[in-house]
């Protein structure tokens, strides 16, 4: 539902895209595979909230909802549909 | 002495077992592996063999434990099999510095305790296997691997000795698989395997000990100028590059030949464009290891556990975590070296420049990145980034080999007071100069082309060409192969 628009939240910054390998999935680790590093990862998230209108709190910042593409979507998913 | 893998010693010792290993039935290949191993690790020092022992033990049992309890039992065994390798690790590798730096701290005080540092070998490899069967039982916790019901397997999953001494530090999930699973000699790469041993010899045997010659002259001459130290710092950049990586190298080709597939160490570092990127390309299976054990886990932590959390902007608690979590595994990635005030300082130095990235960034991307980082003017932008992190690198590299703060100053100082020309004329160098440039030219072909092992995919007489200039190096410059290998102390 949200992964192309993630997905070109990524394709935003130019150095992330260089990292972005032709055969990117949505399970691929972010920080693993090297896509991005911890920096990059906070201003994704950062942006997230006003992006999709919504306030992350601590208990929000998990490895589980944070470490792909594909568990993102899920977890904007949950999240709007609270 | 068996355990060098470029001597006469151990080629004999690896044939022969090689022989032995694929003419044995299946179920016979692991436990002369093992014994293998343990004689080779025993022909450095048997009586530390009792430690390999002790880890092999006792993760094997704890790990079982972990699989099979719940609750606050389950976190007893992970802590069991955390003390007891943590434990003997810091003795035997950080105890003196503890002390001493204990010590100094109440002798401030006023006070001298009456203690003396103790007599302490380190066992070699300790740090590499350590991890490794960290991995094992941290992995079983997280119910990211089912325990191996083979002590045998396990056992040899610690101490294979193609990566036992230095790396590359393997996840129990990638290596315990392949030493259980079947092994056919017909799917052995040889070609692949062969190059990386070779290669890793000549990167080793010629380039890193030639150039440890220059480095080891230098660095016990307190009156060096700036222009012999800046070429000594250049030389021990080339020489630790090209001792581990070829160390690296050999292992995987050594592997390769016993069916099982090790980790890349190193992918071609001097192409980084930053700290972060080349933290992702040097050493790759220990900083692996610290970002999945240690950084992430913390990134995560930090921010949504702790008084961090009561931060309201998001981005700013993210960042505080980060930053935390970055300071202590570049912390623990600089003092896992060893127990010494210039690993400290290198630490600091790695986290300050990855923070000094960091705050960059933004002024970069808002400023400079449409104008030098796309269009005509990239390639030369990645040229100087090049150029730059070399230049942060080999500072770096000279923390990691002076032998105390002083002599860091010492050299600092030099550089400051200008080069002189004589240094650089000197005819000896000439020798490590094409070596360097031959080094740099082939590790930009590989970059060129995507792909550390090209070479070995293509025919035989492109290879043939290349191992004929490999010889004729080595012939010419001269194979020492008297240098032991600078990880081997860690």
């Amino acid at each position: 539902m949200y992964t192309s628009e993630l997905m070109e939240m990524l394709r935003s910054d130019p150095a992330v895209r260089r990292r972005l390998p032709d055969d990117f999935q949505m399970t691929d680790h972010l920080l693993e595979s090297g896509v991005l590093d911890s920096f990059d990862l906070i201003n994704l998230v950062a942006e997230l909230e006003p992006r999709f209108d919504i306030v992350l709190g601590p208990e929000d910042l998990t490895q589980d909802n944070f470490s792909t593409i594909d568990n993102l979507n899920r977890f904007l998913i949950r999240k709007k549909g609270c | 002495m068996i355990f060098l893998f470029h001597s006469w010693d151990f080629i004999l010792f690896f044939l022969a077992l090689l022989g032995l290993y694929w003419a044995l039935p299946q179920r016979f290949r692991n436990p002369l592996l093992l014994f293998g191993s343990y004689l080779f690790y025993a022909s450095w020092d048997w009586r530390f063999l009792g430690l390999l022992w002790v880890s092999t033990l006792v993760d094997y049992f704890c790990g079982a434990r972990i699989a099979r309890s719940e609750g606050r039992t389950r976190k007893a065994y992970l802590g069991l099999s955390l003390g007891v390798n943590l434990g003997l690790l810091c003795f035997f590798k950080y105890f003196n510095f503890f002390l001493e730096s204990f010590v100094a701290l109440v002798s401030g005080f006023g006070y001298r305790p009456p203690v003396a540092p103790l007599t302490i070998l380190l066992p070699l490899g300790i740090s590499f296997y350590t991890f490794q069967t960290l991995s094992y039982s941290i992995d079983i916790y997280r119910d990211k691997l089912t325990p191996t019901k083979s002590l045998l397997n396990f056992a040899l999953f610690v101490s294979y000795f193609p990566q036992l001494i230095a790396g590359p530090i393997e996840k129990a999930r990638d290596l315990l698989p392949q030493i259980e699973g079947p092994k056919q000699w017909a799917q052995v790469p040889l070609k692949t395997a062969f190059y990386l041993f070779v290669y890793g010899a000549f990167k080793k045997v010629v380039i890193a000990d030639s150039m440890a010659v220059l480095v080891e002259r230098v660095f016990a001459d307190p009156s060096a100028d700036g222009g012999q130290v800046v070429l000594a710092i250049y030389a021990f950049g080339l020489q630790l590059y090209c001792d581990f990586s070829g160390y690296s190298k050999m292992a995987r080709g050594l592997s390769l030949m016993l069916g099982v597939k090790l980790s890349t160490n190193f992918n071609l570092p001097f192409f980084s464009e930053n700290y972060f990127d080349f933290y992702r390309r040097w050493h790759i299976t220990l900083c692996d290891w610290i970002s999945e054990y240690v950084y992430t886990p913390l990134f995560y932590y930090l921010p949504s556990r702790t008084s961090i959390s009561r931060v309201k902007n998001l981005k700013t608690r993210l960042f505080l975590g980060a930053t935390l979590s970055l300071f202590v595994t570049r912390m623990l990635f600089a003092i896992w070296h060893g127990a010494k005030a210039t690993f400290v300082v290198l630490g600091l130095y790695i986290f300050a420049i990855q923070l000094l990235t960091v705050a960059v960034r933004p002024l970069w991307k808002a400023n400079w990145v449409r104008r030098f980082d796309q269009g005509p003017l990239r390639a030369l932008t990645r040229c100087l980034q090049v150029v730059l992190m070399f230049q942060i690198y080999s500072y770096g590299v000279l923390l990691f080999r002076a032998e105390d703060l002083w002599q860091v100053s010492q050299f600092t100082v030099a550089l400051g007071q200008g080069f002189s020309l004589s240094a650089v004329t000197d005819p000896s160098l000439w020798a490590l100069g094409l070596l360097a440039l031959f080094l740099l030219f082939y590790e930009w072909l590989q970059y060129r082309q995507g792909d550390q092992l090209f070479l070995s995919k293509k025919g035989l007489d492109a290879q043939l060409v290349f191992y004929l200039i490999l010889f004729a190096m080595a012939v010419h410059i001269g194979a020492r192969g008297d240098q032991r290998f600078i990880y081997f102390q860690y």
